[in-house]
């Protein structure tokens, strides 16, 4: 979104903006090639952190759909890969597919029948919630799934038509990254240029006023949360490429759900950004801490801890995120030239923009 | 077998009961959605994992602690964290207090790196006979203290002034103003009390079921599926739904493996969430 | 043109609306007025889909309204403008009139023409890139009916849009109406501001609790004991 309407009229914290953007591909792009190898792990990890709030944000930031049913797409994602691609040696591409097809119906129907019983923001989170439990309790006791123990990948082809690399990361650390902007486009794409997409930001601000500008506001959150679901199948599917093995703790758990959500919501829910620079801030904390020698199980722990703080901090303070704030003190350091086209005479029965 | 579940459902579905209540007041009286509230059951029990009391009294002596304790962090928590966010819209109230049940969690995996522990049992005798069913004397008081506590608080919510209080902030908040109640404080003061409760119960479970930091979440859960199909009606209806989830899990578990059994639980909960969203035990009146 | 007939909605046991039946023809501006708490924002939400009524018929063009959820009864082309705006403050003011575009065209590049053009012609083309909350509360309306325009409605629904305007500004929205009119447009508008309902208002309907107590000219309205007693008498004393 910010380079779409940089291109059109540019403000300097669009100009800014732009050159963080760019310079941040041209660093993901080189990332692996300047850095220990052992870092480009935690690069993949960082952009699956990135891809895994992103695409929770579709329903969550742009609709508002305060979904912990994504999960269960992560899992899907993850255990269709594991189950068609492990067991039954169907292509890894089309398991993705399929996994992605699965997770967006799960998106469906949940929304579908939230919207039909209408359950209010709090109902469709414990709701969600409780799916997601459900499912991982499934996972856990069923053989397909691997029960407790998990499953395990044995399959022995490499290169990109099995997505698996023995030795070097680089190769699934750049598919990640493709898939990262291919999702970004789209939805940028998708929100800027679309109906569809352009409808979703009053069915989350006021649905009745969305009705009555004819948006079919029940079809569209449904959709949203579908294609929402499916995408965040994709890192599901992806980590389990990349560690070999998928259980139900692994990837199943409601505490990725929170994660997703919290993770988005510190970066700032209402941008595009947001979720992506806050997966990769928790990824690059995570490994800040193994620098100071933490032991590898307190990392993880120590790293919610903080990501908790600073969400509740986020929230205590009114403030919308990392990426809203960072616009607002741009803002305020280059007021845009918007200001000064106002006709003077105007001016005076005209409120000051909020960030001025 | 059928003894086997009822009494041991029943005496599991006291302590949830005990434990629905406290979210029960705090979602009625201040109509606060606290997702935090199974980690305050965690409070009790990794406060007596911490203290290991070794006799009876220092046993109870340190339940009262722990209550005292998470009575004061709710107390802190509802002051700093959630007053600001009461009757405003948005959905801050839901992402803190899981954020701060997720930052629980996770202190606690650090502070108790050893999961599935437990204290040794306070209680002067191992286990007792009811209707052919043996059972652990930890659990058997458990239940008998968590029904006394329910029996207690139902009667300062409605036989008090304390309790008048309580109602008249629930039923009606500018009614509660106009007849001079301190509101703000009213809510602190269910909130910590509701803290308390949670964990006391934390601290009566912990001589039988061994503590892991994910319980927490479970718990919160488990507290929501009581207080939605209890309704927002009457505390019995609470109890009651307490009573149902402990005889279901018993039931479930005696035939299918635990995680599924909760899986099932769960997907019902989903259900009642969709149908009856106001709770599955109405009454007439309102708290009242 | 809209046929309102014998329309009834009550709110649990508060009867707000009895047997309200009036026309508003096409290529005309019908005045609803009334002193507050009349009905008239329950009558344009029944009128838009947005309630349902408990008895009655609501029919544009012949076509029947009543019991058609909002989406559909705008696809119609009923366009209305909300008195009170909840929480849109998020909301960009030139994707609003854009959204309500896509009635005409599917089009990216036609919506966002249209969209310009209306901005454009309601003088509020310098606030494209706000927020809905950053300009002035009154501005809101205007852009309200900027959107209504922007869908090339039948029947456009006007709740109060004048309220809190500058002399100069409703001159502008007066303009607007009346080139609205003149494309042929039913308009219904519901307004306290006397100049705007002098200069606009082909015919005027007067309610007072949920009763309409006199249709006609201007003139003739405030000729009516009643209409004096209910509205215009105390809108004088307060
Ligand atoms: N959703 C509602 N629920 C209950 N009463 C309502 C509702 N909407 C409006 N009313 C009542 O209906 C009456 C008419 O309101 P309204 O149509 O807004 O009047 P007007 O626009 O003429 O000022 C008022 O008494 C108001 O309190
Ligand atoms: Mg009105």
């Amino acid at each position: 979104m910010t380079t779409l309407k940089a291109l059109r009229n540019t403000t300097p914290r669009q100009t800014i903006n732009t050159l963080i953007v760019v310079a941040s591909m041209i660093g993901a792009i080189v990332f692996p090639w300047v850095v220990d190898p052992a870092l480009v792990g935690v690069g993949f990890i960082a952009l699956i952190y990135a891809m895994r709030n992103f695409t929770w944000n579709i329903a969550g930031g742009l609709v508002g759909l305060l979904s912990l049913a994504h999960v269960a797409g992560f899992g899907i994602g993850a255990f269709t890969v594991a189950i068609l691609t492990w067991g039954h040696g169907v292509n890894v591409w089309l398991a993705i597919l399929v996994g992605m097809l699965l997770s967006g119906l799960v998106g469906i129907v949940v929304s579908s029948i939230m919207s039909r019983f209408g359950v209010n923001a709090f109902f469709f989170a414990l709701g969600t919630a409780a799916l997601s439990l459900a499912v991982s309790g499934i996972a856990a006791s069923w053989s397909l799934t691997g029960e407790v123990d998990g499953l395990q990948n044995h399959t022995s082809g490499e290169g990109l038509l099995h997505l698996q690399w023995f030795l070097d990361p680089k190769p699934l650390y750049y598919v990640a990254l493709i898939l990262l902007v291919v999702i970004v486009c789209f939805t940028m794409w998708l929100t800027s240029r679309t109906r569809f997409g352009r409808s979703l930001p009053f069915i989350r601000e006021d649905p009745d006023m969305a009705a009555s500008m004819g948006i079919d506001v029940v079809r569209n959150q449904a959709l949203t949360m579908g294609l929402s679901m499916a995408l965040t199948a994709i890192p599901g599917s992806l980590i389990a490429q990349y560690t070999s093995f998928v259980s139900y703790e692994s990837v199943l758990t409601l505490e990725i759900g929170i994660l997703m959500m919290v993770g988005a919501i510190i970066g700032g829910s209402s941008t595009l950004a947001g979720p992506i620079v806050a997966g990769i801030g928790i990824a690059a904390l995570e490994e800040g801490l193994r620098a100071f020698d933490v032991t590898s199980s307190s990392v993880s722990s120590i790293t919610q801890i903080i990501y908790a703080a600073i969400v509740i901090l986020i929230l205590r303070l009114g403030a919308d995120g990392i990426v809203p704030m960072w616009n607002a003190l741009l803002d305020r350091l280059f007021p845009s030239r918007e200001h000064h086209e106002v006709e003077p005479e105007l001016e005076s029965n005209d409120k000051e923009p909020a960030h001025a | 077998m059928l003894m086997q579940i009822l009494v041991t459902g029943l005496l599991q579905g006291v302590i949830y009961a005990l434990i629905g209540l406290g979210l029960f007041l705090v979602f009625n009286v201040m109509r606060v959605v606290n997702f935090a509230h199974g980690y305050f059951v965690l409070i009790g029990m990794y406060g007596l994992l911490w203290i290991a009391p070794t006799s009876l009294p220092s046993y109870l002596v340190a339940a009262m602690g722990v209550a005292l304790f998470a009575a004061t962090f709710g107390y802190v928590i509802e002051r700093w964290l959630l007053e600001f966010t009461l009757h405003k819209p948005g959905h801050a109230q839901l992402v803190i207090t899981i954020s701060l049940g997720i930052a629980m969690q996770y202190f606690f995996q650090i502070k108790f790196p050893e999961p599935y522990q437990t204290i040794a049992n306070p209680w002067p005798f191992s286990s007792v006979e009811i209707l052919g069913v043996s059972v652990n004397s930890g659990r058997l008081m458990a239940a008998v203290i968590s029904l006394a506590l329910t029996v207690l608080i139902s009667w300062v919510v409605y036989r008090t002034s304390l309790g008048q209080n309580l109602r008249a902030c629930s039923q009606s908040l500018p009614g509660a103003v106009h007849v001079g109640i301190n509101f703000p404080r009213v809510y602190r003061g269910t909130f910590a009390f509701g803290a308390a409760i949670a964990a006391i119960a934390g601290a009566l479970l912990i001589p039988f079921q061994p503590v892991s930091p994910h319980f927490g979440l479970d718990l919160t859960i488990k507290a929501f599926i009581i207080v939605v199909i209890g309704g927002v009606a009457s505390i019995w209806g609470t109890v009651l739904a307490g009573l149902i989830l402990g005889l279901a899990e018993a039931a479930g578990s005696t035939f299918v493996s635990g995680s599924l059994t909760s899986s099932v639980i769960y997907l019902l909960f989903l259900l009642v969430i969709l149908v009856r969203p106001q709770g599955l035990i109405v009454r007439k009146a309102d708290f009242a | 043109m809209l046929e309102v007939a014998e329309v009834a909605k009550s709110f649990g046991g508060l009867r707000v609306l009895t047997d309200v039946s009036f026309t508003a023809p096409a290529g005309e501006v019908t005045a609803l007025i009334g002193p507050n708490g009349a009905g008239k924002s329950t009558l344009v939400n029944l009128i838009s889909g947005y309630l349902q009524p408990n008895a009655g018929r609501i029919q544009l063009d012949g076509e029947e309204l009543t019991s058609r959820p909002a989406a559909k009864v705008f696809k119609m082309g009923v366009s209305r403008t909300f008195q009170v705006t909840g929480n849109t403050a998020e909301l960009n003011v030139f994707e609003c009139v854009a959204m309500a575009a896509y009635r005409q065209s599917k089009d990216f590049s036609t919506v966002n023409r249209i969209a310009e053009e209306q901005l454009r012609a309601f003088g509020l083309w310098r606030y494209r890139t706000r927020r809905l909350g950053d300009i002035p509360t009154a501005m809101v309306r205007v852009v309200d009916f900027a959107r209504g325009m922007a869908s090339n409605p039948k029947l456009l629904l006007l709740d109060e849009v004048m309220a809190g305007l500058t002399p100069a500004e409703v001159d502008v929205v007066i303009d607007q109406v009346r080139a609205c009119r003149d494309t042929g447009v039913a308009i219904v508008m519901i307004e306290h501001v006397l100049q705007a309902v002098t200069a606009l208002a082909d015919s005027v309907v007067v309610l007072n609790n949920g009763q309409i107590i006199a249709t006609g000219s201007m003139q003739d309205v405030s000729r009516s004991e009643e209409v004096r007693a209910a509205y215009l008498g105390r809108a004088a004393t307060t």
